[in-house]
């Protein structure tokens, strides 16, 4: 009985200009994308530059090119420079925003119902756990988008 | 520099792609589940350390063992070691009402019941009023005047024993319950000690019997039994009180000439009266003060005015019913007492340490029970009411007794609400929820500041694909 042959694994690195370029082809919600807007959106001084970057993307099967010389995503992969975010409609929102904003929202709830019980030690500890981890994902969700990646907006002109 | 390439291999981060079969699938879910069961479990394990390292005494010790918050409800407190108070709270319209009955659960019950109530005045003043009984006074009625005479100052006296009871053989308690009569609520509840070992001790001096002294013989008194009725009707309460007093049977080893053939009964009382203003107290319609007052006086009705307001009566006019061959009504005699009609030392002996021990209890709950400060002076030996209630024809028989006392509330005013107790189930999911966030905070920001990458780095991709 023949066994199964495991998956095929291809190592490959790209750099992060090519990642980048690939998060603004994924960011714009399927769109194909133009050379032109590619070139604006990285700042580059040239198409050139714009189209290396992407040969090596379409080498590795990522994207694709049409007939018309545009470019879409072929193959959806999670990428490290935005795994802290999602792409909501074209903008990068911070992951820990979500969370942040639960915990505060829990953190308000709980100050509303033991705001008259702050004489107690537990309560004021429950309510310091509470809005400790809200603060934190706050500051982290800053810390993130302090970095996220930035286009140019002249390519949405 | 193997080993330093390695190094730098290691910090790029892995992606898989994903077009691939689902062996490639599950090992990210099954790990994530491991990741979320870990978090859960740390989670659990810190609300627990740190449930266990706070101070929890200090949770408890802020909220009373009466459930201030409820209507009504009766139960047990640890007053003192191997001594309980059985009570009854009753918190309606503003007014809280608090019923104390010592007793022990490991020893003999003593025998003391307290009764108070605070409430706001039509002034809005906060005053609180409380009564308990503090002996039991055996006199001989020599001038007929239906009460006991005595001036310690000049040494002169009818007592002719004093009724301690030391011990009830059983404890029975009628927790309250709230019924409807007329339309308007009652609630009514009491206790019982039964077979009480009393003391008869002889009225001499220095202590005359009030601290202690020399014993002249040992009674039973059948049973005394205390039940409350308490009323709402507008903007005033009524607390009826039924004093029930069994027969008392003298010891079998009685010496010739003890006896209560032809004695009479004073029942003496002491009032707590609180306010954060200006109180006087006034008995048939004269100032009266036990502390200033040198004579005692007949009253038909003592009140207590707050502001000049009246916010308490004792209605003293009534008759109690001795259970002798036939049971036969007599007129029951008020006197509002000076401090003299005591021996200085009175309750200073160890028979009354149950009732310091209440009255320090109360001082201790007051805040809570009637929202004055705990700075309050409680004082039985300082009380501007000293009053007795006296059964002139008695001769040691059963007998019952209903006086009434009133409070004038102000027109719904409710100023003081008792503290709300701690919510421990909001507590702890709270605490659970706080832990779990940070134990999640933790994780994510450790994975999440590996993301963040210098502009630099290359993007390392292992892709996948299926050997077609």
């Amino acid at each position: 009985m023949a066994r199964a042959s495991p998956a095929q694994v291809t190592s490959v690195k790209l750099s992060e200009t090519a990642m980048l370029i690939y998060v603004y082809i994924q960011s714009r919600s399927g769109d194909s994308v133009r050379l032109r807007d590619i070139q604006r959106a990285m700042n580059f001084s040239s198409p050139s530059s714009a189209l290396f970057h992407l040969q090596k993307l379409e080498s590795v099967g990522l994207v694709q090119k049409d007939n018309v010389g545009d470019y879409r995503i072929k193959t959806r992969v999670r990428v490290s420079l935005v795994r802290n975010f999602l792409i909501i409609k074209g903008t990068l929102i911070p992951r820990h925003v979500f969370y942040a904003s639960a915990t505060t929202a829990v953190s308000m709830m709980y100050f509303v119902l033991l705001g008259q019980f702050l004489s107690s030690p537990i309560a004021i500890v429950a309510l310091l756990l509470n809005a400790g981890s809200a603060a934190a994902f706050w500051y982290e969700s800053w810390q993130d988008w302090k970095t996220r990646p930035r286009f140019s907006r002249r390519s949405e002109e | 520099m193997k080993r330093a390439f390695d190094m730098i291999e290691q910090r790029f981060e892995r992606i898989e792609l994903y077009r691939a079969p689902t062996i490639l699938f599950h090992r990210p879910i099954m790990q994530k589940r491991r990741q979320v069961l870990t978090l859960m479990q740390a989670a659990i394990i810190l609300s627990v350390m740190i449930v266990q390292t706070l101070p929890l005494d200090l949770v408890s010790a802020q909220s009373s063992s009466i459930p201030l918050s409820q209507e009504f409800a009766s139960g047990d407190l640890q007053v003192s070691t191997y001594l309980e108070a059985w009570y009854t709270w009753i918190n309606v319209n503003g007014t809280h009402t608090i019923f104390l009955a010592l007793h022990s659960q490991q020893a003999q019950s003593p025998v003391f019941a307290f009764v108070g109530q605070a409430y706001n005045t039509s002034s809005g003043s906060r005053v609180f009023v409380g009564n308990a009984m503090l002996a039991m006074e055996v006199y001989n009625d020599t001038n007929k005047n239906g009460f006991l005479d005595a001036n310690y100052g000049t040494g002169s006296t009818e007592l002719k024993y004093t009724l301690i009871m030391n011990a009830s053989q059983t404890f029975t308690t009628n927790p309250v319950h709230k019924t409807s009569i007329n339309g308007s609520p009652h609630y009514l509840w009491g206790i019982t000690y039964g077979s009480v070992q009393a003391i008869l001790i002889k009225a001499i001096a220095p202590d005359y019997g009030y601290g202690g002294g020399i014993m002249a013989t040992d009674a039973i008194i059948d049973h005394v039994a205390m039940f409350y009725d308490y009323s709402l009707s507008g903007n005033t309460t009524f607390l009826k009180t039924s004093y029930n007093i069994g027969n008392v049977t003298l010891a079998s080893w009685t010496p010739p000439g003890v006896t209560l053939q032809g004695l009479s009964l004073s029942l003496l009382h002491t009032t707590l009266s609180v306010s954060s203003k200006q109180l006087t107290v006034t008995a048939s319609n004269s100032p009266y003060d036990s502390q200033v007052n040198t004579t005692p006086s007949l009253v038909n009705v003592a009140e207590v005015k707050v502001d000049n307001i009246l916010a308490y009566e004792f209605r003293f006019k009534d008759n109690y019913t001795l259970f002798q061959n036939p049971a036969t009504s007599y007129p029951a005699v008020y006197l509002a007492s000076p401090s003299n009609s005591l021996p200085t030392n009175a309750f200073q002996g160890a028979w009354y340490d149950p009732l310091l021990r209440v009255q320090n209890y109360v001082q201790g709950q007051l805040p809570d029970i009637a929202g004055l400060p705990a700075t309050s002076t409680f004082d039985y030996s300082r009380s501007k009411l000293l009053y007795r209630i006296s059964y002139p024809t008695w001769s040691g028989n059963a007998l019952t007794h209903d006086p009434t006392y009133v409070a004038h509330l102000g027109p719904g005013t409710v100023t003081t609400s008792p503290p709300p107790s701690l919510p421990t189930t909001i507590l702890a999911v709270a605490v659970f929820t706080g832990v779990l966030a940070l134990v999640v905070a933790v994780h994510s920001f450790s994975r999440s500041r590996k993301h963040r990458r210098s502009a630099d780095e290359l993007e390392n991709l292992e892709l996948s694909s299926n050997p077609e």
